[in-house]
């Protein structure tokens, strides 16, 4: 039984993957903009493969902040082992670290107005985002806190820090730190946290 | 009457009179529909293991199990500290209903609005 559901996965995986690689280089549908890997992705799993929409139309269409959409479907991509293999495949394609925030969807989106063809380099469109790791092991409490208030201090705004807390209490503490000090949280997969530092 | 009320809590099987009492006051606050934290923290954490409080039982009062059961069927939230849970080796799978480890963010977060708490 477990060995078809591995097969079942792979078979659901090789599908993806090949949807991806048949929307290489589409624009999209509504305003025409070069879709990334990332957004593709993000077409198929919202069910658009036939009419792929980069995260801003996306968002228009579920009336949706950019942002929020790009973080909901971010964190729906995570929890699924197919379309986590298509994100890796898509940060590959695109020369980002596996484990990295891609450049073309963080720190900031770009307004449809504003985008340029796949084709432009990476700068034109802003600095990549410069993602940092830090490990905190079991750590917990005031200490977890305080260290990584230190870190994100230590950092420049909009920089994205991912954090590994195994501590149980991280499942509460880190998103209602968060909140307490503006520091965005992007997504949450326990023990690992994706955190956007505050403007100053 | 909305707001919040926190009931901090130190004390377990060391102070079994303290553990009660608190219980009897969350439960007033929860019943004057305040939000209301129970927070458990040292001593206080071993009575976030099912079966713990089984046994406390003070005169004049009703027993801590159903202290602790009538306040979270009636909305109460229950925190415990997570390095104190930890210390003292706890099971994280034996938790009593209701109850969350949490860091002391969760805590300040619950008390920024300036929400009033009791020690127990």
């Amino acid at each position: 039984m477990e060995r078809q559901a591995l097969s079942e996965e792979m078979e659901r995986t090789l599908k993806l993957l090949a949807d991806l690689e048949g929307l290489r280089g589409r624009d999209c549908k509504r305003c025409a903009s070069a879709l990334c890997h990332h957004e593709a992705l993000f077409s198929l799993s919202m069910g658009f493969k036939n009419a792929p929409l980069c995260c801003s139309c996306l968002a228009a269409e579920f009336e949706r902040e950019p942002a929020q959409m790009r973080d909901e479907l971010w964190s729906f991509v995570l929890y699924r082992p197919c379309h986590r293999a298509g994100w890796a495949w898509a940060n590959r394609e695109e020369g980002y670290d596996p484990a990295a925030l891609p450049g073309c969807l963080w720190p900031y989106l770009r307004k449809a107005s504003e985008r340029h063809r796949a084709t432009e380099s990476a700068e034109k469109v802003g600095e990549p985002c410069e993602s940092e790791a830090w490990d905190a092991g079991d750590m917990a409490c005031g200490d977890l806190v305080l260290e990584l208030r230190l870190r994100l201090r230590a950092m420049k705004p909009r920089q994205i820090l991912r954090i590994t807390a195994t501590d149980s209490g991280a499942r509460e503490d880190i998103p209602a730190w968060c909140r307490l000090t503006g520091h965005v949280l992007l997504a949450v997969a326990h023990p690992q946290y994706w955190i956007e530092r505050k403007e100053d | 009457m909305a707001g919040k009320f926190c009931v901090s809590l130190t004390s377990a099987k060391d102070d079994p009179d303290k553990a009660t009492v608190a219980f009897v006051v969350a439960n007033a606050a929860v019943a004057s529909d305040k939000e209301t934290l129970v927070f458990l923290s040292t001593e206080g954490v071993r009575l976030s293991q099912q079966g713990y409080a089984d046994d406390i039982r003070e005169e004049g009062f009703a027993p801590l199990k159903d202290l602790m059961e009538n306040f979270v069927k009636a909305g109460g939230l229950i925190y415990v500290c997570s390095p104190c849970f930890k210390r003292r080796k706890l099971d994280e799978g034996k938790l009593v209903g209701g109850a969350t480890i949490v860091g002391g963010a969760k805590l300040v977060e619950f008390l920024s609005d300036g929400a009033p708490c009791i020690t127990y």
